[in-house]
């Protein structure tokens, strides 16, 4: 049985506005994607992440669309198609002399079917907008090496971080003679945290033993190779610290910070 | 046939019904509605509204048998039905034979219906619903095409019996006949007190052609999706339990879409449309819901309770 016109048409028709939700929801992900590349830029994010995030909202965002794809989503742009484009789609198989004049009434009235209709040009014309401005911002921060956050960074020391620690009695006392005289541990934090300014150290030439114009002529040493029997190794016992458990962490965050300086 | 010839037979059918019929130009259309699906309507409204005179009128419109009931208490099933009487041949001989009462005809006015006796309204149900009528032993096939045109009024329930609700439910449609706006009861007033003048009605359909349009009427189309609306909104009179006791029947389902096809092809449209469906549904549920007690309580009738089902 040859394929009845009106079932073209209909095919066609459903063709042209699935092509263009298609490329709407295109869009869609585009603006997705490039606020979500801005994002990775600013915060230090890996891109892999972004380009998962887009891919997963492509395909749920475009099967939402494509699926509300139907004769009604038609009609509702096209009026004097009311409740006609569904009955045919529905019945045009039937053959009789009624089905028959509706699928020619509907046939011509098809024609009038704009595919611009669906095309939402104020809505592309934001999104455009949008991508031009995220480019130029992107670019921006590209160059100037912005960066709001260091995702990798906060992620280490939000790992470091133990928000449930027992309670510990030393801890405490470490606060306490943190606040009392950590100047007498660490010394003056003005001197050792000096941060971006710049520390002017001179040595005084009266206090120097040096004198850096007196140059001697190399001399030949001589060193005896057996040494002499009153020096020998021998085993000893290792330097321990006696150092009270209370006061272990005190003494730890001093050479901590010491080496830090 | 086309559709649009059948939608000018239509329009000639009310402006013929216009010369008698002032106003009421949605019950003309819901009794065309009845008889081009084939099926039966009751006629609801307060006496003096021309419930009886415009299903005469449309009678005449129509080349069929018409035969009207007046219904009283004392009237029998045997009354409506018909009766073996003795018949004397010329020989002398006598037998029996089956004297045909008003329901063979095409088109049957029961008037006031609710003022029969429930044992001859009994008798109607199976003439309407299997369009035939047992006598003794025998059983009689009716004419095709077969409409009960019945009326009843809501008040004067002194002495009346309403129909069971079996009953009800074999009428496709209960038409609610209202009181004429106030320019109709002027043109009635001016029509009918003046020099009476006698309005010739001409035939406008045979009996096959009425019998065309009702096979029109099914080749109707429907989306299914307004196919499904209407069985939906008939489903919903089953579990809307706060206001509705006891729901529609499937029949209500077949009854609404093939009433909205017939609406649609009077209105010359080859589809059906939402607007039929929700046009259709007072007519063709308002006598199948039996509504709670919480909904008399609040004073609601069945077209509000189909109202809330249509939001």
């Amino acid at each position: 049985m040859p394929i009845k016109p009106i079932a073209l048409a209909l095919k066609e028709a459903k063709k042209a506005v699935l092509h263009i939700v298609i490329f709407n929801s295109v869009i869609d992900t585009l603006v997705v994607f490039m606020l979500l590349f801005l994002a990775t830029v600013l915060l230090t994010i890996p891109i892999g992440y972004a380009i998962i995030i887009t891919l997963v909202y492509a395909v749920v965002h475009t099967y939402g669309n494509i699926k509300e794809v139907n004769f009604s989503s038609i009609e509702a742009k096209f009026p004097n198609l009311n409740e006609q484009l569904i009955t045919v789609a529905d019945n045009w198989k039937e053959q009789n002399e009624i089905v028959e004049a509706l699928n020619q009434e509907v046939l011509l009235k098809m024609k009038e079917i704009r595919t611009s209709r669906f095309l939402n040009f104020g809505k592309l014309t934001r999104e455009v907008a949008v991508m031009a401005v995220i480019s130029f911002i992107i670019i921006g921060s590209a160059a100037f090496n912005v960066k709001f956050l260091d995702f990798g960074e906060a992620i280490k020391e939000l790992r470091e971080f133990k928000p449930f620690q027992e309670y510990d009695i030393n801890e405490e006392l470490l606060e306490f003679e943190e606040s009392q005289n950590l100047s007498e541990i660490l010394g003056d934090e003005s001197i050792t945290e000096l941060g971006q300014q710049q520390l002017d150290l001179q040595i005084n030439p009266l206090k120097s033993d040096v004198d850096i114009g007196k140059v001697y002529d190399p001399e030949e040493r001589r060193f005896r190779e057996v040494p002499p029997p009153d020096i020998r190794a021998t085993a000893d016992v290792s330097f321990e610290e006696q150092i009270p458990k209370q006061y272990q962490r005190i003494v730890k965050t001093y050479f901590k910070e010491i080496t830090k300086s | 046939m086309k559709i649009e010839e059948a939608k000018k037979t239509f329009d000639y059918i009310f402006s013929e019904l216009n010369k008698v019929i002032i106003g009421q130009s949605e019950v003309l259309k819901q009794i065309s509605v009845a008889m081009l699906a084939d099926s039966h309507a009751l006629l609801e409204g307060y006496p003096g509204l021309a419930k009886t005179l415009a299903i005469k009128t449309m009678a005449q419109l129509f080349d069929l048998k018409f035969s009207r009931i007046q219904n009283t208490p004392d009237l029998m099933p045997s009354d409506i039905t018909g009766t073996y009487i003795i018949e004397e041949t010329s020989s002398g001989k006598r037998n029996f034979k089956f004297q045909p009462g008003p329901i063979f005809a095409n088109i049957v006015l029961a008037d006031e219906i609710n003022r029969a006796t429930p044992k001859t309204q009994s008798a109607l149900l199976e003439a309407m619903q299997e369009k035939q009528v047992t006598v003794g032993n025998s059983t009689f096939k009716l004419e095709e095409p077969f409409f009960v045109l019945a009326t009843q009024n809501p008040i004067e329930q002194e002495g009346t019996y309403p129909l069971p609700e079996a009953q009800a439910d074999r009428f496709l449609l209960k038409i609610r006949v209202d009181y004429p706006t106030f320019d109709e009861e002027i043109e009635i007033v001016n029509r009918f007190s003046e020099e009476h003048k006698k309005t010739t009605l001409k035939q406008v359909l045979t009996k096959d052609s009425l019998q065309y349009l009702q096979h029109m009427t099914r080749m109707i189309p429907i989306a299914n999706d307004i196919k499904k609306y209407a069985v939906q909104l008939v489903t919903s009179t089953r579990q809307k339990k706060n206001l509705i006791e006891f729901g529609a029947s499937p029949r209500a389902s077949i009854g609404l879409i093939l009433a909205s096809k017939a609406r649609a092809l009077i209105e010359g449209r080859k589809y059906v449309s939402k607007d039929d469906i929700h046009k259709m549904a007072f007519p063709i549920l308002r006598h199948r819901i039996v509504l709670s007690f919480e909904a008399e309580r609040q004073g609601m009738h069945a077209d509000d309770v189909i109202k809330t089902l249509l939001k």
